[in-house]
C-alpha cells in the first residue's frame, strides 16, 4: 500500500519544518489554498485528503477503522511515517484538531505544536459541558441529510461560513468535494458529531494554539474556553471571523495569527 | 395564499415573509423583518442550511424539494418541504424560498425511510452474514492449523527448557568439575605448557553457564502458567527496581514513576520485563553522570487487531515509556538490539538477553515495544500494553 497516494498526499514548499494541513469534515485539502502559501517560503507544506475524502483512493476506505476519530489519527500517523517528517507543526480545521490531539499523544516523536482552528472536544452538550448541540439536534441532522438523499458531500462546500464578502466558490472545488463517497460523508459526520475527546486533552505535551472563531455555531466560544483549560500549554486567540472555516473566509486574519503564534514560541525559545 | 413565503438576503437577514408563514410560526411579521433566518430555523436545520442549503442555492442558483425544519415562536418543530430561487441585481442578492409544510408527507416519509433502511439492513446483514460464513469457515481452519503448531511448539519449549536446566547442566558440571582437577594438579606440580589454554577453557565454560542460564531464564517465560490479574505497576516496578539493584550490585541511580494507572498483566513477568529494562539502564549507564530512570505512562486508544489486515478494533492501552540519560546507541539499531544476543556494546556486561526477554514478555502480553535512542544522550523504551483483556484469553 503506498500511503502518499491512498492520501493523495502533496508535499510543498522551500523549508524542512513541515507544516501538516488536515481538513475538516467534509472537506478536502483544498480548503487549504488560501493559507499555505503564506508559508511555503520557510517550511515544508503537507497537504492530504483523508481517506474517504477529496482525491483519496476511496477502495482503501475501511468502516471499521474510520468508526473512530483513532482511524483518522492513523492516517496522520501513516503519513509521517512514510514521509519521516519529524518536529511537524500540526494545523488541524474542526474535528481535525482532535484528530491531531489522538496521533500526537500516541507518537509524541513526530510531532512539536498543534494549531486548531474551530476545535471542540465534543459537540453534544454533557453536565455543565456546553458543545453547542443536545444529541437531538445531532440525530435531526442526520435524518435531514438522508431525507434529502444527498450525502452531505454531494453539496458541501467549503461552506460552514457566514462571510458574505467573499465571492461564491469556483466550480472545481465544488467538484472535489462532489467526488465523496455520500456513505462514507454519512459515517464522518456520525464519527465528527458524536465523538468525545474530553478525557484525551491533558494528554497532550505540545503547546497548542486554539483559533476560535466568532459566532461559531459548530465550536461556540464556551468550547475554546473549554480546551484552554484543559489543553497544557494551550494559548487561545479569538478571532474576528464569523462562521467555522476562518481559513476560507478571512485567510488573511488566520495568517497573521499564526505566525503571531509561531514566531512567538521561536522568540520564546531563543530567549 | 396556503403556501409560506420568504426573501432572504445572503447575509441571512429576513427581508420579506408572507401572512401564511408568519401563522405558521407563531410570530407577527415585525418580529421577522430585519431578523436573522436562524431564528426560524431548528439548530440541525441551520447546521443542515449553512452545510448544503445555501452552499448548494449560491451554486446553482436554485434548489427544489429540500426538507427540513423550521422552529415556531413557540419552539415547536414544523416539517416543510422548501423551494427556492436566487437572483443577482448589481451587488445585491436575493433568495426566494416557497415552503410548504409536510406533517402528512413527512409521516409518510419516515415510514418508508424506515422500511428502506430496515429492508437495507437486512440486506446488507445477510450478504454480510454469508461472507462472513465463508470468511469465519476460513480463518477456523487456519485458525486450527496455527494451535496445532503453538501446541507442538509449546511441547517442544518445555522440552528445551529441561535440556537446558538439566540435561545440558551436566556436562558443563563436568567440564569444570575435570578442569578444575587438571587446574589443581598445575598448582601443585608447576604449570605444564598447556596452562594458557585451560584458563581459556574456564574462561568459556563460566561463559557457557551464563548463557544457558539466560537462555533458559528465556524459555521459561514461555512455558509458565500464571493467569492475568489486575497489577499495580507502581509497586511491581519498586520490587524490579530492587531485583534490577540486587542483580548489579549497583544502586546509585533516581527511579521517578508518574501516575501509573493499573492493567491487567502476568505480574511475575511485569516484574521481570522492568527489572531487564532497569538492568540495561544501569549497564548503559554514562560513567560520570548520574543515572536518571524515569517511567510515565499514557492511556491510548490501538487497534487490538495487530496480524488481521483490515480488521480494527480500538480498545484502551497504556503507552508507557521508560527513559534513561544513558550512553544511548544509534537508533537505527534500534530493532536489532531487541533480538537474541545481539549487543551493541561488547564492553557491557549483559549477554544479549534482557530485551529479547522484554520483547518476548511484552509481546505475551499482546502489546508492542519499540525504542528511540539518541546517542550520548539516552535511551527511551516505548511500551503498549492492553489495559484488559477479553476474559477467555
Amino acid at each position: 500500500m503506498n500511503v502518499l497516494q491512498r492520501n493523495n498526499v502533496r508535499v510543498l514548499g522551500k523549508g524542512t519544518t513541515p507544516l501538516l494541513f488536515a481538513h475538516g469534515f467534509g472537506c478536502a485539502q483544498q480548503m487549504w489554498r488560501y493559507i499555505w502559501p503564506a508559508f511555503e517560503e520557510h517550511y515544508k507544506i503537507v497537504l492530504f485528503d483523508y481517506v474517504g475524502s477529496g482525491q483519496s483512493d476511496i477502495s482503501a476506505y475501511n468502516p471499521e477503522r474510520y468508526a473512530n476519530l483513532n482511524g483518522y489519527a492513523e492516517d496522520i500517523l501513516d503519513i509521517c511515517r512514510a514521509l519521516d517528517l519529524k518536529d511537524v507543526i500540526f494545523v488541524g480545521h474542526s474535528v481535525s484538531s482532535m484528530v491531531g490531539v489522538l496521533a500526537s499523544v500516541k507518537a509524541p516523536d513526530y510531532f512539536q505544536k498543534i494549531i486548531m482552528i474551530g476545535p471542540s472536544a465534543r459537540y453534544i452538550n454533557d453536565h455543565g459541558y456546553v458543545g453547542g448541540f443536545e444529541r437531538s439536534d445531532i440525530e435531526e441532522l442526520l435524518t435531514t441529510m438522508e431525507r434529502n438523499y444527498i450525502g452531505w458531500a454531494n453539496f458541501l462546500g467549503p461552506a460552514i461560513m457566514k462571510n458574505p464578502d467573499v465571492p461564491a466558490l469556483s466550480q472545481e472545488l465544488t467538484e472535489s468535494f462532489c467526488s465523496t463517497d455520500p456513505i462514507i460523508a454519512r459515517q464522518f459526520a456520525e464519527v465528527t458529531f458524536l465523538s468525545d475527546n474530553r478525557r484525551d486533552l491533558n494528554k497532550v505535551r505540545h503547546p497548542s494554539l486554539i483559533m476560535q472563531c466568532s459566532d461559531d455555531m459548530v465550536a461556540p466560544s464556551e468550547v475554546g474556553h473549554y480546551l484552554k483549560d484543559h489543553l497544557p500549554e494551550s494559548t487561545l486567540v479569538q478571532m474576528e471571523a464569523t462562521g467555522h472555516c476562518p481559513h476560507m473566509s478571512a485567510p488573511e486574519e488566520t495568517i497573521r495569527l499564526m505566525k503571531q503564534y509561531l514566531q512567538q514560541l521561536t522568540q520564546s525559545v531563543t530567549a | 395564499m396556503p403556501c409560506a413565503c420568504l426573501v432572504f438576503g445572503d447575509e441571512g437577514t429576513l427581508e420579506f415573509v408572507n401572512t401564511y408563514l408568519c401563522e405558521v410560526l407563531g410570530y407577527e411579521p415585525a418580529e421577522l423583518i430585519g431578523q436573522r433566518l436562524d431564528r426560524i430555523l431548528t439548530l440541525s436545520s441551520r447546521l443542515f442550511y449553512q452545510t448544503h442549503f445555501f452552499p448548494l442555492l449560491r451554486l446553482n442558483g436554485k434548489v427544489s424539494e429540500i426538507f427540513f425544519s423550521l422552529r415556531s415562536k413557540a419552539g415547536e418543530s414544523i416539517p416543510v418541504m422548501v423551494n427556492a430561487t436566487r437572483d443577482i441585481r448589481g451587488d445585491k442578492a436575493t433568495n426566494l424560498c416557497i415552503l410548504t409544510t409536510v406533517w402528512e408527507r413527512q409521516k409518510y416519509e419516515t415510514e418508508i425511510l424506515e422500511s428502506k433502511k430496515s429492508l437495507q439492513k437486512a440486506l446488507e446483514s445477510n450478504d454480510q452474514l454469508k461472507s462472513l460464513q465463508t470468511k469465519l469457515e476460513e480463518n477456523q481452519q487456519d485458525l486450527d492449523r496455527q494451535i496445532t503448531i503453538l501446541t507442538q511448539r509449546n511441547q517442544e519449549y518445555v522440552q528445551l527448557n529441561k535440556v537446558l536446566s538439566h540435561d545440558l547442566q551436566e556436562p558443563i558440571r563436568k567440564i569444570a568439575i575435570y578442569l578444575d582437577i587438571v587446574l589443581n594438579a598445575e598448582r601443585t606440580n608447576g604449570n605444564s605448557a598447556l596452562h594458557p589454554h585451560f584458563l581459556r577453557i574456564q574462561t568459556s565454560v563460566t561463559r557457557l553457564r551464563a548463557l544457558t542460564q539466560c537462555l533458559q531464564e528465556f524459555v521459561s517465560v514461555e512455558t509458565s502458567e500464571e493467569s492475568l490479574i489486575t497489577i499495580d505497576l507502581e509497586s511491581l516496578i519498586e520490587k524490579a527496581k530492587n531485583k534490577a539493584i540486587e542483580a548489579t550490585d549497583f544502586a546509585d541511580f533516581e527511579l521517578e514513576t508518574t501516575e501509573l494507572p493499573p492493567i491487567e498483566a502476568h505480574a511475575t513477568q511485569i516484574i521481570l520485563l522492568f527489572t531487564e529494562l532497569i538492568k540495561n539502564a544501569i549497564q548503559n549507564r554514562k560513567e560520570h553522570v548520574r543515572l536518571s530512570i524515569a517511567i510515565r505512562s499514557v492511556t491510548v486508544s490501538e487497534n487490538t487487531y495487530q496480524f488481521s489486515k483490515d480488521k480494527y478494533r480500538y480498545m484502551d492501552y497504556s503507552r508507557l515509556e521508560i527513559s534513561d540519560n544513558g550512553k544511548g546507541f544509534d537508533n537505527q539499531y534500534g530493532t536489532y538490539v531487541m533480538g537474541l544476543f545481539n549487543k551493541l556494546d561488547p564492553e557491557s556486561v549483559g549477554m544479549g538477553v534482557g530485551l529479547a526477554l522484554c520483547k518476548k514478555i511484552v509481546s505475551n502480553h499482546y502489546g508492542a515495544i519499540s525504542v528511540n535512542s539518541l546517542k550520548d544522550i539516552g535511551s527511551t523504551f516505548i511500551i503498549t500494553l492492553p489495559v484488559g483483556h477479553p476474559v477467555n484469553l
